[in-house]
């Protein structure tokens, strides 16, 4: 097939760092329907995808300035940043477990904002956006921890987390949420970047955990989780879909290997 | 345990854990290709695989064996070091008799420890290829220093009152904390001891201090204001 030339030079259009973290934070709305009702706890995977977009978001902004280590490393310190302001909110909120998501919440801005201080000015990295990405990035860990919670268990009380921590399902999350915001960067970087195809591939991965969190909460929900299943294929099919497709716009996919015929000639 | 020594346990871990990224030989990505020294992937990675298995080891010791603590802590050191040395070894063999290269370091002329001359043996256009015996025994030190601290911040969490599951949860987020502020100091690669990167240390120090000291008040203000039920 004929490759279309890329947008070469043209920058693409933007999606504005604001709007993703405000749908990122609108997360929690999801999270909160989802604890309703058994047979709703799959709305808690459209929290999942949200909070994933603006991680990878956020993931993106910063590691666009080179950080010398690999963007892994961004993912990793940020769930690791997140996951105690999860714990830490789920104990703050013990007899009011509404507030839990929200305390969880301003606890990991206060953690991203001293792990962001103390690298941009106390190891001085040149990057001027790294206070703010980091507490972006350790914030939307935290809502992304709240939005499994509520999509495996049904409910975002301690006690129901005490179980995820029993079974070892937390390590799934962490692990599942660290790879979803960071690989959609990692995948895509490069001189042809864009962020509409990475923000595509954070849904696509934002999927995957949809379907993960689905096929764990069989174990808590029962019956109910075949809708969480169901539906986080289809979020998966629609996003994996628009991410090849607009792979493919964009000239970085060829059918075969070898050099487009038009080219040679 | 009170507050205050769980605190001052955690920042130790803290910097524990600090000084044994920085020990350890990291070469990333060039390191893959045989064109840096160190063991060819991130910072992050390869402390978090050394961390992980000493706080393992130590699990094990502090629950089943029943010793003293001196003991389980030990016992993480070396769950560690047995890991990176295996890595380090098996990563060594690959790069002498697979890619076929000497082990040798780049940034210091002589092995400070054999006295082998180095800067021959480089080959044009990389910084050093393999583990050679410095960076080996840095390697080894620093994977005893991250396993030590990661069993202290495990062992800290478990005796404020923390279930066994959930101390070792936050005792990964722990660390991953750590040693990702130690792998933005190094930003890349470093050798070893040897390596004028290992200078920075104190700036690492620092921000560690202040990290671990905010997490690990977060999590003591936690579980006293839950009463320090499980």
């Amino acid at each position: 097939m004929t490759v279309a030339p890329s947008s070469g030079g043209v920058e693409a259009k933007q999606i504005r760092s604001d709007l993703i973290a405000a749908l990122g934070i609108l997360s929690i709305a999801p999270t909160y329907a989802a604890t309703m009702s058994h047979y709703l706890a799959f709305l808690g995977g459209f929290g999942i995808l949200l909070a994933n977009l603006w991680g990878a978001n956020s993931v993106r902004t910063v590691a666009k300035y080179g950080i010398g280590t690999g963007v892994p490393s961004i993912g990793m310190l940020g769930l690791g940043g997140s996951i105690i302001a999860v714990m830490a909110g789920l104990y703050f909120g013990h007899s009011l477990p509404l507030a839990a998501p929200l305390i969880a919440f301003v606890l990991a801005l206060l953690v991203g904002f001293v792990i962001g201080f103390s690298a941009r000015y106390i190891l001085k990295m040149k990057i001027p956006v790294m206070v703010r990405c980091m507490v972006e990035i350790c914030c939307a860990g935290s809502l992304l921890f709240f939005a499994h919670f509520a999509t495996i268990t049904g409910s975002i009380e301690i006690t129901g987390v005490e179980e995820l921590t029993r079974t070892g399902i937390i390590m799934l999350i962490f692990i599942i949420g660290a790879l979803g915001i960071l690989h959609p960067y990692n995948a895509c970087l490069g001189a042809d970047e864009n962020q509409q195809r990475t923000l595509r591939l954070a849904l696509v991965t934002g999927g995957t955990q949809f379907i993960l969190a689905g096929i764990t909460s069989i174990l808590f929900l029962g019956s109910a989780a075949i809708i969480t299943i169901v539906v986080g294929v289809l979020a998966w099919l629609v996003a994996f879909r628009a991410f090849v497709r607009k792979s493919f716009e964009d000239g970085i996919v060829c059918s075969t290997g070898l050099i487009p015929e038009v080219e040679t000639k | 345990m009170d507050p205050i020594t769980a605190i001052m346990g955690l920042i130790i871990a803290g910097i524990l854990i600090i000084v044994g990224v920085h020990l350890i030989p990291v070469g990333g990505a060039p390191a893959a290709m045989a064109m840096a020294t160190g063991v060819g992937t991130g910072t992050v990675q390869l402390a978090t695989g050394a961390g992980l298995t000493g706080l393992v080891s130590a699990g094990y010791m502090y629950h089943i064996a029943g010793v003293p603590l001196l003991y389980v802590l030990l016992s993480g050191g070396v769950g560690s070091m047995l890991m990176l040395g295996i890595t380090m070894l098996v990563g060594n063999l690959i790069y002498i008799f697979g890619v076929g290269v000497p082990p040798v370091s780049a940034k210091v002329k002589y092995d400070p420890i054999t006295r082998d001359r180095q800067d021959i043996y480089v080959s044009p256009g990389t910084e050093g290829h393999g583990l050679p015996t410095v960076s080996y025994v840095s390697g080894i030190l620093g994977a005893f220093c991250g396993g030590v601290g990661g069993s202290l911040t495990y062992v800290t969490l478990h005796e404020i009152g923390l279930s066994i599951q959930l101390a070792a949860a936050i005792a990964i987020g722990f660390f991953l904390a750590n040693a990702v502020i130690a792998a933005y100091n190094i930003a890349g690669t470093i050798e070893g001891f040897h390596d004028p990167k290992f200078k920075r240390l104190p700036r690492a120090i620092a921000s560690g201090i202040l990290v671990s000291g905010v997490i690990s008040g977060i999590i003591i203000a936690a579980i006293s204001f839950a009463g320090g039920v499980v």
